[in-house]
Parts: structure tokens; sequence; C-alpha cells
């Protein structure tokens, strides 16, 4: 709810006379978090490499494949150093996070990371020989249940989804975070969807479009995730700023 | 009522103006911010948020630096520590104006109605 403060005096955009405290504090820590186009070059690497791996035939997509890797990796590590940084610098200005002084929980997370790292480090082959087994029956067991008995559909990225939704839901939600749920509730429906037409229509497996989406959906989430915090950035802040020597 | 307005707590009048609160409230999210992302933000001209960084600054609230990055000066701003209090102080008094308000608005008989056409149901302030 905007604080009901008038300005009393001149801005340059008359219209907006109301302070909103929330949407001032959302937006800085948006931009103040990592950004939403590293998120984007994540996910496109991620959607390059798995569908890359996928059964393609031979011949055409071979040179199709290695252009594929030369375009990725040649402009990931430029794009996360340089062109990204500078683009927000310009565009939006900067912002140092906060930082959080440590609490006793925040430790107690620190010394159990670690301890868990000691714990794999030296124990982690007898602990893998007998979760393993688990792990792949228990995900034996999910497929199964969603009659995918070779374990073809991903169901990460609808998981992924599921857990963000789930995350984000508060009694009481400010407008911008509703508009993010709905977001999420959408992201989620849509990948859920993928894993759905899979199992109504098991013939969809073969469909090429539908390879392309099962696999490659892990970068795609990353991307429409990252998309959508670059644009509530564009959206919250103005492109237009006055000349000057500051800039 | 004339009792419950004899109590009830002034704000800062430097932090209440909307354009100095806007930029506070940007930084007590941050560690620092820059002139450009204060400025869009906030959407106050160049001079403008100029003159409020200054007068925040002479006040005491915040910490300005300069710094040449590129042949380009960068202005960076913090909260200073008086700041940080001062800030959660205001907020403290607004949320016992609100507090107050809501109080006011509950003692209030309900279904009162309007008893003169010229009379507001609410009391002048």
């Amino acid at each position: 709810m905007p604080f009901p403060l008038t300005l009393e005096q001149k801005t340059d955009s008359p219209a907006d006379r109301e302070v909103d405290p929330e949407r001032l504090k959302y937006v800085t820590r948006l931009l103040g978090s990592p950004s939403g186009l590293n998120m984007v070059l994540l996910g496109t690497f991620l959607f390059v490499a798995d569908v890359i791996f996928l059964d393609w035939p031979s011949g055409w997509w071979t040179p199709l494949e290695a252009l594929a890797w030369l375009v990725v990796l040649g402009t990931f590590l430029p794009a996360y150093e340089r062109w990204i940084p500078e683009h927000y610098q310009q565009r939006f200005g900067s912002v140092q996070a906060a930082r959080k002084p440590w609490s006793k929980w925040d430790a107690l997370f620190f010394l159990a990371l670690l301890l868990a790292f000691l714990a794999l480090l030296f124990l982690g082959q007898p602990i893998a020989h007998h979760l393993g087994p688990v792990a792949s029956s228990f995900l034996g067991h999910l497929h199964m249940m969603i009659s995918d008995p070779s374990r073809q559909i991903n169901l990460g990225p609808s998981v992924l989804w599921v857990v963000l939704f789930c995350g984000s839901l508060r009694w009481h939600m400010r407008s911008v975070e509703l508009q993010r749920l709905y977001f999420l509730l959408a992201g989620m429906i849509g990948f859920t969807s993928i894993v759905s037409l899979a199992i109504w229509h098991p013939d969809a497996k073969q469909l090429a479009p539908w390879k392309i989406l099962n696999a490659g959906g892990l970068g795609l989430s990353f991307i429409a995730l990252g998309l959508y915090d670059y644009i509530i950035l564009v959206r919250s802040l103005p492109k237009k700023v006055a000349e000057g020597d500051d800039e | 009522m004339n009792d419950q307005h004899n109590i009830v707590p002034s704000p800062n009048r430097l932090i209440h103006e909307p354009a100095r609160l806007a930029i506070l409230t940007v930084l007590s999210s941050c560690a620092s911010a820059d002139f450009v992302f204060l400025q869009k933000i906030t959407r106050l001209s160049k001079g403008n948020l100029s003159v409020q960084l200054t007068n925040l600054e002479q006040a005491g609230l915040v910490i300005i630096q300069k710094e040449i990055v590129d042949k380009k000066t960068r202005t960076t701003v913090s909260l200073s520590k008086r700041g940080i209090s001062e800030l959660a102080d205001y907020w403290k008094t607004m949320d016992q104006i609100r507090a107050l308000m809501a109080q006011e608005r509950k003692h209030r008989a309900p279904g009162r109605t309007v008893a003169h056409p010229g009379l507001s149901p609410e009391p002048a302030i």
C-alpha cells in the first residue's frame, strides 16, 4: 500500500507523488542480488548444453553443434565479466547489497555445511555405495508413478518451479510479491504441462519440440527467471537520466 | 480527543519529506547506492537529488563518497549510523501514529449518520 505522503517539492515526474517504501526496498534488493541477465546467460549455457547432448542425427548436426559450442563458450565469459555489468551500471546504476550480520543460525548452518563436506570427503564412497541404490530406487518409483519406466521425462524443472512457488507463499503478500507469485504459478503450470503431455500422450515423447523442452527445461527455467527479474528492473527504473558529470 | 492530539508523536521533519524519505528508504535496503540508481529510483531531477543529499549529509544521516572511475566521477551514498537509528525511530513514530489513528476509528460509534448536511462524520484535523 503506498505510503500516504504528498511531495512538497517539484519532481520530474509530477504523477509520482507518493512514496512506496515496499516497492523501493524490493527494487533496491533486486538490483543488489545476482543479476537477472547473468541467470539468463547461465540458463542459455545449460539449455544449449542439454539440447546438444540429445540424440540428434549425425551429418548436418555435427558442424552446427560445434558452432553452438563455439558461440556459447566464446560469449559466456565476456558477457559475464564485462558486457552485463557494464550494461547494468549504465542502465540502472549500482547498488551494493546490505551485509547481514552473522547470527547464531548462520554460524550453525555454516558449521553443518563444513561437517557435511568433511563427511563427504572421508566417507563419500561408502555413503554413495549405500545411498546410490536408494536414490535410484526412489527415482525409479517416481518415474513409475508417472508411467515413465524408461525415465525419459525430466522432472527437475517441474520440481524447481513447485519449490519456488511454495517457497514464495506468505500470509500477507504485497503487490510486488503477488506479481512474482503469479509468474511462478505460470511457470509451474507451464513446465508441469510438459510432463503431463508426455504422460497423457506418450507419443509426444518422440516429437523434437517436446524433446527439446524436456531436455532443456532447466536452462529455460533459468532464462525465464532471469528475464523476469530484468524486466521488473526495466519497468521500475526509467531509462532517461539527466546529463551531467556524474554519469 | 484533545488529550489524544496532545500526545500524538511528531515525526522527524527532515526525514518526513517524501524525497528524502525515498532516498533514506532505498539506502536502508542496501550497503550503498550510486547517484545514478538513486536518481532513477526516486525519479528526482539531478539538481533536486543533489540538494536533498547535501541536506541529508549536513544532518549527518548519510555519507557521500566520490571517486573517479574511467575518468568519470562516481558518487556513492550510504546511511550513517545516525541515519540508521533516526530512520528506525521515524518508522516507530509512524507506527505509533497509525496505531493511534486505528484506535480513534475503533472508538467511533458504528452506523453513525451525518447529523447535519454540512458536517462530515470525520473530525476536522
